[in-house]
């Protein structure tokens, strides 16, 4: 018991020290933020958007949504309106991707790893990407006119540079059509909205709803008719 | 109360019977009631579990199915373009493909977009509402809804496109035709039903017929068994079954399982186990009436033997062996107790009958037998015998040898065929029919009287014999009679010189005579004895001429039996001790008479007859005396006359008393002088004065020359010895002159005078001279 709670002890304070020489590592003028959804685990993906920033330079080269060990990496592209987007095939069978979105519907029929389509995404929206071939692979590329996107990490941090004071963001699972998107303020490197935050060691926690999550597998558990007779009890 | 062993052992084992009957029911109710429910919970949880995995395996086919149908590309792309048409050519075609109920798509608002058939268009939205929500986490979702009140199962699958854009529905109708199709499989009938809004339960769907063959459900507070089996309905056990994912509160799926052939088993199991009762109990009856007749018949037949016992009956010779071993004891027992009463009886009998001393027959079984020979008017001889003196034989050996004496004797009738009987003593009687003649039976006396050897002892035995021949015709009433008359004759036989008797009729008479005369005679003296009396019988001194002397004689009138002559009666009271009062009585009377006759002026001296009993018997000699002193007398004026025969048989005390009164004065003549044997010789020994002769020397003596010389003589010797002489019975004068010729003292008789009463003989005393002149006349 002592044993281990002085081992659980020096593991804690070696990991503190990390973040600090984490945090002192990145930008200082950053805010940074972290996303949860309602069981306090990390969400990735989470893309936040901002019109706030300066920086308009258009990216020419087309952004990489690649297709990896029948995934798409990234799962989330967040794109500016008008972005090509090339989609090589990293695997060595053919996918078959399409999507039906209204912000882009396209298809392109089986192909290989020796091409790479690009296709251009002109309106903003979400376009949901999938493969005929293997139901599993969706991907998500999210067109936005905002000039800057950040994504959190896996562990569901993003980092907002100081200056932003408005943000959108966004997660394929905040709604179940995709289109759900919240709004983020900041001032003084501090969240002001939403209210449902707390902040610990300079990170803020930002909670998410995700859908599906409220009901769990357990409630879905298959419940089979009562063995009881209605007589002889 | 009584009640037979059959009866007892019957209600015995009815009752055991009936009772372990009435509890097998009672357990055999209960269990198969248990049985029943659990067999048939079983049974249903059976076709539940069946019943669930039927549908579970609906639902994997069916969800393949709709997975197939939502992984269609060109259905997705539809969907995702609107393309309203096509979708709905779709749902018919997977719809008709795998027979589906109902095909349906639903939006991401659960709102029923199109529906295949189309009728169910009308639906709004799909009642679930956390239907995509489910369809986000899980790739398929199952459950029951109820549309317009039918059952549906549906299967339900998101359609990815890629992501969920929508859902699509496949449902089957759970309708009649599902359910027999279940229950073929389940074996159990199957319901559905729905509860409306009054909460009325509407069977939506079940595997039964409608109408009166519909069956009846059995419920705790409902239809029992009885009515289903008294109605002859097909009856069932409702078992609920909860289905998974019902998304309707009202909705109940029910399986129902026949119940009837197990009740009516049950039935029938109870019928059997009564009927086995009623058999059992007719058999136990059977055995019960077998086994007690086993039993009752060997006891009735110990019963009857133990009757006959009762009766008397020994000789019953009936084999019995009752086949139980108790009562094969008890017969055992019966016997030996019928042995030993038999023997004891027996016993009994012959000590009823016999004489235990001498093993002869006692005096009750013969007076019974010669009752029984008298009744049956048979002819024989009675023989009585009787050990003269046995009390002396008794005195002399002691009781026992005087029994073992009697033994011999008795054993020594062997010789004689017929009946031996003791009667009492030494008596001993003999019936038989051999009727010994009086040589055979003196020859049986001398054997009977051969001496008798009892320890070392010789006694020598005198037997009497009593005959009484018994033939037909002889008045002999009974038993008593002749024992009576056996006893006079042996009475007879002891004293007779031959000692045997035969009983003669005129015997008997003269028994009863003394034997009537001794019963008066006793009557009398306890009275006053008036019928007693004295008479006196003067008495002539032939010196003188004169009569100056009488002889007092008594004379007895008995009021029944009249005159009885003092021979008969003296013997009698001697014989029966009776003497000494009739003395004493003629003492006082002669003494009283004769100072009546003093008074009269007569000078006279009375005889008195003395029995040599009163002569022993101081008592009386000693009252004699004193009457004499009282009354003034001098015993010179007594004389006693004392019988020649009898002093004769005298003992020295006689002879003693008699010299006493010799020397007070007392006057002693020998009465009846001749008739014994005793010589005059031997007489002139006793203190006699004087000699009475007989009066049958005398009566004849003027013709008896024999006569004539004896009195002459005894006259001459008693005058030479000094005794004066009376002469008794002088009847004429011829006689009395030679008597007077002969110096004859006195003398008595008629023809002087006949003996007189009191009164008479004082007138004949007055007259006295006159009849001494006749005297002289006639001289």
């Amino acid at each position: 018991m002592r044993s281990s709670s002085w081992v659980f002890n020096t593991v804690k304070n070696t990991i503190i020290l990390l973040v600090i020489f984490v945090a002192c590592c990145v930008d200082v003028t950053a805010v940074e933020l972290e996303f949860v959804d309602e069981k306090g685990n990390a969400l990735e993906y989470v893309v936040v958007s901002s019109a706030d920033s300066d920086s308009l330079e258009k990216i020419n080269e087309p952004l990489v949504m690649n297709q990896v060990k029948k995934q798409f990496s990234p799962r989330v592209l967040p794109v500016r309106t008008g972005q090509s987007v090339s989609f090589p095939n990293s695997d060595n069978i053919r996918h078959h991707i399409y999507s039906f979105s209204e912000a882009k519907s396209f298809e392109v029929n089986l192909y290989s790893n020796d091409e790479s389509p690009v296709i251009v995404f002109e309106q903003p929206g979400v376009v949901v990407l999938g493969c005929n071939i293997h139901d599993l692979m969706l991907g998500y590329i999210y067109v936005s006119d905002t000039a800057q996107f950040w994504v959190s990490d896996a562990n569901g941090r993003v980092q907002i540079p100081e200056g932003v004071t408005k943000a959108t963001y966004w997660h394929p699972d905040l709604s179940v059509d995709h289109s759900a998107k919240g709004e983020l303020r900041l001032e003084n490197k501090k969240l002001v909205y939403p209210k449902q935050f707390s902040a610990e060691d300079g990170v803020t926690k930002v909670e998410l709803k995700i859908i599906g999550n409220s009901l769990t597998p357990n409630s879905k558990q298959r419940v089979f008719g009562s063995n009881k007779l209605l007589r002889g009890q | 109360m009584k009640i037979t062993f059959a009866g007892s052992l019957f209600r015995l084992v009815i009752t055991g019977i009936s009772l372990t009957s009435i509890l097998i029911l009672i357990t055999i109710w209960q269990l198969s009631t248990i049985s029943v429910n659990k067999q048939l919970q079983k049974d249903l949880s059976i076709a539940q579990g069946v019943f669930q995995r039927i549908s579970e395996e609906r639902r994997s086919q069916l969800v393949n199915v709709a997975s197939i149908l939502t992984s269609d590309f060109g259905f997705k792309r539809a969907i995702a373009t609107g393309d309203l048409p096509t979708i709905d050519s779709v749902l018919k075609n997977h719809g008709d493909r795998i027979n589906a109920d109902l095909m349906m798509l639903i939006d991401l608002d659960r709102k029923i977009e199109t529906t295949y058939p189309s009728q169910y268009t009308e639906l709004q939205r799909y009642p679930n509402e956390n239907l995509i929500e489910l369809l986000l986490v899980f790739d398929s979702v199952d459950e029951f809804i109820v549309i317009n009140d039918n059952l549906y199962q549906v299967i339900l699958t998101p359609i990815k496109a890629p992501n969920f854009i929508a859902a699509a529905g496949i449902a089957f109708q759970y309708d009649q035709a599902l359910l027999s199709e279940l229950k073929s499989i389940i074996q159990s009938d199957l319901i559905i039903s729905l509860n409306n809004d009054e909460g009325e339960i509407n069977t939506i769907a079940s595997t039964f017929p409608d109408g009166e063959n519909a069956p009846l459900i059995l419920s705790e507070n409902g239809a029992s068994w009885i009515d289903g089996f008294i109605q002859n309905k097909k009856m069932v056990l409702e078992g609920q079954i909860t289905l998974p994912n019902v998304n309707h509160p009202d909705v109940r799926v029910s399986i129902a399982q026949d119940v009837a052939p197990i009740y009516r088993e049950l039935v029938s199991t109870q019928l059997s186990i009564i009927a086995i009762t009623i058999i059992v109990m007719a058999f136990t009856l059977f055995v019960s009436v077998v086994f007690s007749k086993r039993l009752s018949s060997p006891v009735s037949n110990l019963v009857r033997l133990a009757d006959r016992i009762a009766d008397g009956d020994y000789e019953n010779k009936t084999e019995y062996a009752p086949r139980f071993v108790e009562l094969d004891n008890l017969t055992s027992a019966l016997f030996r107790m019928r042995e030993n009463v038999k023997q004891r009886e027996s016993e009994i009998q012959f000590r009823a009958e016999h004489d235990m001393l001498t093993r002869l027959k006692n005096r009750s079984y013969l007076e019974a037998a010669l009752d029984e020979k008298l009744g049956l008017e048979e002819e024989f001889q009675v023989i009585g015998i009787s050990i003269i003196g046995f009390q002396d034989v008794n005195d002399l050996y002691g009781f026992s040898n005087a029994d073992e004496c009697l033994k011999v004797v008795a054993s020594r009738t062997e010789k004689l065929s017929g009946l031996k009987s003791r009667l009492s003593g030494s008596d001993i009687v003999i019936l038989t029919s051999a009727f010994l003649n009086k040589a055979e039976l003196q020859q049986f006396q001398s054997d009977m009287q051969l001496p008798v050897c009892v320890d070392d002892l010789k006694i020598q035995v005198r037997i009497a014999l009593g005959v009484i021949d018994v033939y037909q015709g002889n008045e002999y009433k009974n038993s008593e009679t002749i024992l009576r008359k056996l006893n006079i004759i042996l009475e007879q036989a002891r004293t007779s010189t031959t000692s045997v008797s035969f009983y003669e009729p005129e015997r008997e008479q003269r028994y009863l005579r003394r034997l009537a005369v001794l019963t008066a005679l006793k009557r009398t003296l306890a009275s006053n004895m008036d019928d007693l009396f004295l008479v006196y019988q003067p008495k002539l001194d032939l010196t003188t001429g004169k009569v100056n002397g009488a002889e007092a004689l008594i004379r007895w009138i008995d009021k029944e039996l009249g005159f009885i002559p003092p021979d008969e009666f003296i013997t009698l009271a001697e014989q029966a001790g009776l003497i000494g009062q009739i003395s004493t009585w003629v003492m006082e009377r002669a003494i009283g008479d004769l100072n009546q006759f003093k008074e009269k002026g007569l000078n006279l001296s009375i005889a008195i007859n003395l029995s040599t009993q009163d002569i022993e018997n101081t008592k009386l000699l000693a009252y004699f005396d004193q009457l004499i002193k009282v009354n003034g007398l001098k015993p010179s004026e007594i004389e006693l006359e004392i019988t020649e025969s009898e002093i004769v048989a005298d003992s020295e005390s006689a002879v003693f008393n008699l010299q006493k009164l010799r020397k007070k004065g007392f006057q002693i003549a020998i009465d009846d002088f001749g008739t014994g044997y005793s010589s005059l010789a031997y007489i002139k020994t006793l203190p006699i004065t004087v000699i009475k002769i007989d009066r049958c020397f005398v009566k004849d003596l003027d013709r008896d020359t024999d006569d004539q010389l004896l009195v002459k003589n005894t006259l001459e010797l008693a005058n030479s010895f000094g005794l004066k002489v009376v002469a008794e019975g002088v009847e004429n004068r011829e006689a009395l002159n030679l008597l007077k010729e002969w110096n004859c003292q006195f003398a008595q008789g008629y023809f002087i005078e006949k003996p007189l009463s009191v009164d008479d003989f004082i007138e004949f005393m007055s007259n006295e001279s006159s009849a001494r002149n006749r005297m002289h006349e006639k001289n």
